[in-house]
């Protein structure tokens, strides 16, 4: 028996793969030969190591993994509830996109933008000394002439961000008053203020919520 | 459905054979969250830690899906996630083996029987089949339950290999590779000792293998005419284990082996101090005493029970794998393919051509070679340093 036939029958034997007629082969070499049986010992010892070998790649590649975190884990009846639970709410935020974007009809009409001078008011110091220049102008804010037929006053404003709005009850009245009113800014208040003909100044409340009353 | 439930050709089939790394990262990716949900509901020992057992379980995964790439196109991703309950299972047990003792061990290892019975009855050596058609299920049992003691102490010792194989009729079991020496005798070591009274070949190989150790123990140890007095210790084991089992067939629960055999032979002769006996026999007590027994029998012969793998040999180790690195890509490529591959089985080489496409002739001209050139490696670097293999 050559030397590769010996191997192969060492193989088989590993791995239980020899016929009886092989196994007594085996036995009688493994009896009588002395080479054979450190032959059989040198492929148990090189099996076991090649494997030693291999596992510890695996097991040093594994120590790169974390194991990962938990996350919810979502069983059926769960995952029913949450599908109700989105329908819903898509429902809603697309109720409230539809009524943000409606297209209501404006309860106002815009008549007129323009830049109005605004002139400075009279400012007295508080002790009396001195004096104060004033009727000159100091700069323009923007305005706005708006009509609101359902508005009980003939005028009314809003005056936020330096911008004034004025509502009419009246479209006609437009050219009229807007030649007759007169803005001024006092500087030490810092507040503004609005003349009408034949009355007397308003300051200018920033920011309400509603139209003030100008007119009646 | 179907197209959640890929197969593992579909889903690992492009990566190419030699990439593990890639292997394992695509494992990891497909497996990873389903690992950890069963990680999270099982009780662990204070010992053993989420992420020990998380990387236990993905090697253990990886090399299963790597040595069972013929099985790729059968299994499904379920096949595995069906598993993995039993995998961490078998990993926790693992990681907890050292410190488990033996009655422990085998207390929460029954899962692995069932694997060790489907060994048995479907890929027992095959020049035992007719001894394993005598049996009856209990004797398969039986014979699997000590197939899995008699491998306890060498699974305590080597923790650092990959142990498990998924056979998906049976579940989670341990490498074939790894049973197959202790399968091969304890099958007939079984119906030697409990059912059929034709001793056979069994006594016969034991006592050849334990023939060679002895003569090597008395050989080390310089003592003269070492051949015929080891047949004849050897002799007097034997038939002390004969006399011996009569009384075992009475009490079988007092009779098992929890190593190889032809250790626990070698433990036998220490226990009877079959040397020294034989040694005042024969007027020749100047050669050797009941210490020198001893020292014979554990220092020339048990150290290397595992073949050189056991922790106390870490140079053995060392020595190997540096021999083994040196080697040409080609010939690791062919070892690993040779005793890797499957694991079940260290294949032929016409095996090896199927797998690697690389020819018989190629193949039988090179293997001789690689080992050769690995073997003398490796006996050259442990002699400088005064170690022996085995």
């Amino acid at each position: 028996m050559d030397t590769t036939q010996k191997k192969e029958l060492i193989r088989k034997a590993q791995t239980g793969q020899l016929t009886e007629e092989e196994y007594t082969q085996y036995l009688e070499l493994i009896d009588s030969d002395p080479d054979f049986f450190d032959e059989v010992r040198w492929a148990e010892f090189l099996g076991l190591h090649v494997k030693a070998i291999h596992d510890e790649v695996l097991y040093e590649a594994s120590s790169k993994f974390s194991m990962p975190i938990e996350s919810p884990i979502q069983k059926p009846f769960q995952r029913q509830y949450l599908s109700y639970a989105a329908a819903i709410v898509l429902l809603i935020v697309t109720g409230v996109v539809f009524w943000l974007n409606r297209n209501e009809k404006p309860e106002y009409t815009l008549l007129k933008k323009e830049q109005k001078e605004v002139f400075a008011e009279e400012q007295a110091p508080k002790e009396g000394l001195g004096y104060g220049e004033s009727g000159f102008p100091i700069g323009e804010i923007p305005l706005q002439w708006l009509e609101v037929p359902s508005q009980a006053s003939r005028l009314s404003y809003v005056f936020c961000n330096d911008t004034l709005k004025l509502y009419l009850k009246q479209q006609k009245e437009v050219d009229s008053l807007s030649s007759k009113i007169q803005l001024s800014y006092e500087s030490l208040s810092r507040h503004y203020f609005l003349r009408l003909p034949n009355q007397p100044k308003v300051f200018l409340k920033p920011c309400l919520p509603n139209t003030e009353t100008l007119m009646r | 459905m179907w197209l959640f439930n890929r197969t593992l050709e579909v889903l690992l089939g492009k990566i190419p054979q030699k990439n593990n790394a890639a292997l394992k990262n695509a494992v990891a990716d497909l497996f990873k969250e389903n690992i950890g949900e069963k990680i999270r509901k099982t009780s662990l020992p204070a010992a053993v830690s989420h992420q020990d057992l998380f990387q236990a379980t993905l090697t253990e995964l990886t090399n299963i899906i790597d040595s069972n790439r013929t099985q790729w196109p059968k299994w499904y991703e379920s096949t595995i996630n069906e598993w993995m309950g039993g995998l961490v299972m078998a990993c926790r047990w693992k990681l907890h083996l050292l410190t488990w003792n033996t009655e422990e061990s085998r207390e929460n290892s029954f899962f692995l029987t069932h694997g060790l019975l489907f060994y048995i009855e479907n890929q027992p050596p095959t020049h035992q089949r007719k001894l394993v058609e005598k049996l009856d299920k209990s004797n398969k049992e039986a014979i699997a339950m000590r197939v899995l003691r008699a491998m306890l102490p060498f699974l305590k010792t080597h923790t650092n290999l990959t142990f498990f194989q998924l056979i998906p009729s049976h579940g989670i079991t341990l490498q074939k590779s790894l049973v197959n020496d202790y399968l091969s005798e304890q099958i007939p070591l079984y119906v030697y000792m409990f059912i059929d009274d034709c001793e056979g070949n069994f006594l016969k190989e034991i006592q050849s293998y334990l023939k060679h150790y002895v003569q090597k123990g008395l050989k080390n140890s310089f003592i003269p005419s070492y051949e015929e007095m080891a047949k004849d210790v050897v002799q007097d084991a034997i038939k002390i284990f004969i006399e011996k089992r009569s009384y075992y067939r009475q009490h079988p629960d007092e009779f098992y082996v929890d190593k190889r055999l032809v250790f626990y032979f070698i433990d036998l002769m220490r226990r009877y101090k079959l040397l020294s006996t034989y040694f005042k026999k024969h007027n020749k007590t100047d050669f050797i005493d009941e210490k020198m027994e001893d020292e014979i029998l554990s220092n020339n012969i048990n150290d290397n029970e595992y073949g050189g793998l056991s922790h106390e040999n870490e140079e053995i180790s060392i020595i190997v794998k540096g021999c083994f690195n040196t080697l040409e890509e080609k010939c690791q490529e062919l070892l690993k393919t040779r005793y890797l591959l499957d694991f079940s089985q260290a294949l032929s080489h016409q095996d090896i051509k199927s797998r690697t496409g690389v020819s018989v002739r190629t193949i039988e001209r090179s293997m001789p070679k690689c080992e050769e050139i690995l073997r003398t490696c490796i006996v050259y670097k442990a002699s400088q340093q005064g170690l022996r293999l085995f």
